[in-house]
């Protein structure tokens, strides 16, 4: 029985799942992924459709990243070509999301150590997570 | 399946007894009635009070604790479909006489309850003890009307808010002890699921989860979260509250309960 562990990354926000959940193999995680996927996205479909699942090793290493435009049953219905266009965009916007979280993270880490290097005070974390690795 | 009743040492003063809302509302005459008759007991969480095969012939009227009522299902899930605290009772009253019973009653936050036999409570020739019975099936009826029209439309993360604000109200403050495997159960989704929900409430300052106790420090920010179902289930559906007003004891008698 191996641990893994689910984060959820929707537009800036990263939410971690710090406790986990222990299967017999990776492809019982991954059905518990979708499940998660699919609970998270009800009723909200259209809003979540770039938002992805990170399922981690024990060794915190990404094992698979979901998208949830990927599970939408809304879209199954839909031709396959345009389901797949969907999902270009949606993981095209997911993309943009982490870009942006990533450059907002290292202008943060530059302010706080130039203020740090200026002895003046500076922001030590940002959404539960420091900001000087 | 076996119920786990552990009796107290403490007595049933009055004020110990009137933490449940129902029994706070009743006249000193009609309590008085029932006080002999009444087991007070700490009961834990998981406890089954009842269920299809072990039907109860108890109403418990809950002093700290929750009761969940649902509907058990083969493959073993027992989603809640309506909730009793200290607002309401529950129990033997809630099944149509000669049927046989559906639902499964379990203890969702372990407490202090009060137990009575159904027998000793009907048997009162008492228009309040009509009326508490009348008050708490309509309570229970709301309540599943209510979830059935949640579950269809709102999303996990409004039915999490409102699950919290619902149990918050109840323990009568902004803390409530409740792991994520039973908030989880009683949503019928996966604790991941709960779990991701929660740290995204915590990491936005809605609520503080420390060791198994959930904290609200503003209901009104995790309301806005919430879905409307929340203010469909206000205070003055109560049991407690309806009683109150039917016996002409009003909100004085409910502070000093």
């Amino acid at each position: 029985m191996k641990r893994y562990f689910f984060h959820l990354k929707k537009g800036h926000e990263t939410i971690i799942d710090p406790r986990g959940e222990t299967f017999a193999s990776k492809q019982d995680a991954y059905d518990h992924g979708v499940a998660v996927i699919q609970e998270l996205m009800r009723y909200r479909e259209l809003a979540s459709r770039s938002w992805q699942l990170e399922i981690c090793d024990e060794d915190r290493c990404v094992q698979c990243r979901l998208l949830f435009a990927s599970y939408d049953p809304a879209l199954e219905k839909v031709p396959p070509q345009v389901r797949r266009t969907v999902e270009i965009v949606s993981h095209s916007r997911a993309s943009l999301s982490d870009t942006i979280a990533a450059l907002n993270r290292s202008l943060l880490e530059v302010k706080a150590t130039l203020a740090r290097a200026n002895n003046m005070p500076f922001l030590a974390t940002y959404e539960g997570q420091r900001v000087e690795q | 399946m076996t119920v786990q009743l552990v009796p107290t040492k403490a007595g049933n003063t009055d004020t110990a007894l009137r933490r449940n809302g129902c029994l706070a509302a009743l006249s000193p005459e009609t309590l008085a009635h029932l006080k002999p008759y009444l087991k007070r007991q700490d009961v834990l969480e998981g406890t089954i009070l009842w269920d299809p095969e072990q039907p109860s012939s108890d109403v418990y009227f809950p002093a700290t604790g929750v009761i969940a009522i649902g509907v058990p299902l083969r493959e073993g899930s027992n989603v809640e479909s309506a909730s009793v605290g200290p607002e309401g009772a529950a129990g033997a009253f809630l099944e149509a006489e000669n049927e046989q019973a559906l639902t499964r009653g379990v203890v969702q936050i372990g407490g202090d309850f009060y137990r009575i036999s159904a027998a000793h409570l009907s048997g009162l020739p008492n228009r309040e003890i009509l009326a508490l019975q009348t008050f708490c099936k309509d309570w229970i009826l709301l309540q599943a009307q209510q979830r059935a029209a949640c579950n269809a439309v709102h999303t996990a993360e409004q039915r999490l808010a409102r699950w919290l604000l619902q149990n918050l109200e109840r323990a009568n403050g902004t803390e409530l002890r409740a792991t994520q495997e039973l908030i989880a159960d009683a949503l019928g989704i996966r604790r991941t699921t709960v779990t991701l929900i929660a740290q995204s409430f915590q990491a936005k300052g809605h609520i503080q989860y420390r060791r198994g106790t959930i904290s609200a420090p503003d209901p009104q920010r995790l309301a806005k979260l919430s879905c409307e179902c929340h203010a469909g289930l206000s205070k003055g559906h109560w049991p407690s509250q309806r009683l109150a007003s039917f016996s002409g004891r009003g909100p004085a008698h409910r502070r000093e309960a």
